[in-house]
């Protein structure tokens, strides 16, 4: 069974974009922790990851995006999270995730925030 | 859809299967006349029982079996998640985002908290050597 999933960073100004394709769980894990740490190498300090509106994101994928958050707290990175899917900023809000993380509903907005 | 009908699926517990079950799942939602939200909601925690089925229960062993059923009434569905596992051992304690943040905690254990608050009943049962089931049930609103 494919576990297919991508990422891929990309810079506007000095925000670090980190653009996830695909299914986020477990499998998902080393691929997006060595995004994050190549996003935080340059030094820019504003990260966005940048989910799509069908992702599956399950407990596994949150467990590593909190991962991610605890990480940036440490490296007093600025992250934020573009999750333009209601259902999961829902799920965001219900596991606390929101009062550590902004969530913005597309990329124009995360521009704007950061 | 008046009659009480029932759908099994039987899955290799190997990741990736769960989505069958979520979106089989969704498919009758959808017929019972769920909204788009509450066919997420649906979704989200077959995947997670299922995918707790899989990991805990069955211990990834693609060979064994997880039974998924779905039980349709005129206003509510039930799904009831059955894996061969031996039963959980210890009480599973409720996340907490502060500890998993301050490195406290695991980051994970979010699949029971995430099914509990987003089916309407659950109930989780363990019978000595016959496997656990999480059933889940969610009823159809009218308004």
């Amino acid at each position: 069974m494919s576990h297919h999933m991508e990422v891929y960073l990309r810079q506007i100004g000095d925000i670090v974009f980190i653009d996830i394709a695909g299914d986020v769980t477990a499998f998902a894990e080393e691929k997006l922790t060595q995004a994050y740490q190549s996003a935080s190498e340059k030094g820019t300090r504003k990260i966005v990851l940048n989910f799509k509106e069908d992702a599956y994101i399950n407990s596994a994928g949150i467990a590593i995006i909190i991962g991610i958050a605890t990480e940036s707290r440490r490296k007093e990175d600025a992250v934020v999270i573009v999750q333009p899917s209601k259902h999961f900023q829902k799920i965001f809000s219900m596991i606390g995730l929101t009062r550590y993380l902004k969530i913005f509903e597309n990329e124009r907005e995360a521009l704007s925030g950061l | 859809m008046n009659d009480r009908q029932t759908i099994e699926l039987s899955l290799p517990s190997s990741f990736g299967y769960e989505k069958v079950a979520m979106e089989s799942a969704a498919a009758v939602a959808k017929m019972m006349g769920f909204t788009l939200d509450r066919i997420e909601d649906l979704k989200t925690a077959v995947g997670e029982a299922c995918g707790n089925a899989i990991e805990h229960g069955n211990k990834q062993n693609a060979s064994v079996k997880v039974l998924v059923v779905l039980t349709v009434e005129e206003a509510k569905l039930q799904i009831d998640v059955h894996d061969e596992g031996g039963g959980i051992k210890k009480k599973i304690k409720q996340p907490n985002i502060e500890e998993k943040l301050a490195g406290k905690d695991t980051t994970r254990g979010w699949g029971m908290f995430l099914i509990k608050s987003l089916m309407d009943e659950v109930t989780f049962e363990t019978k000595p050597g016959n496997g656990n089931v999480t059933r889940m049930i969610i009823h159809l609103r009218t308004s």
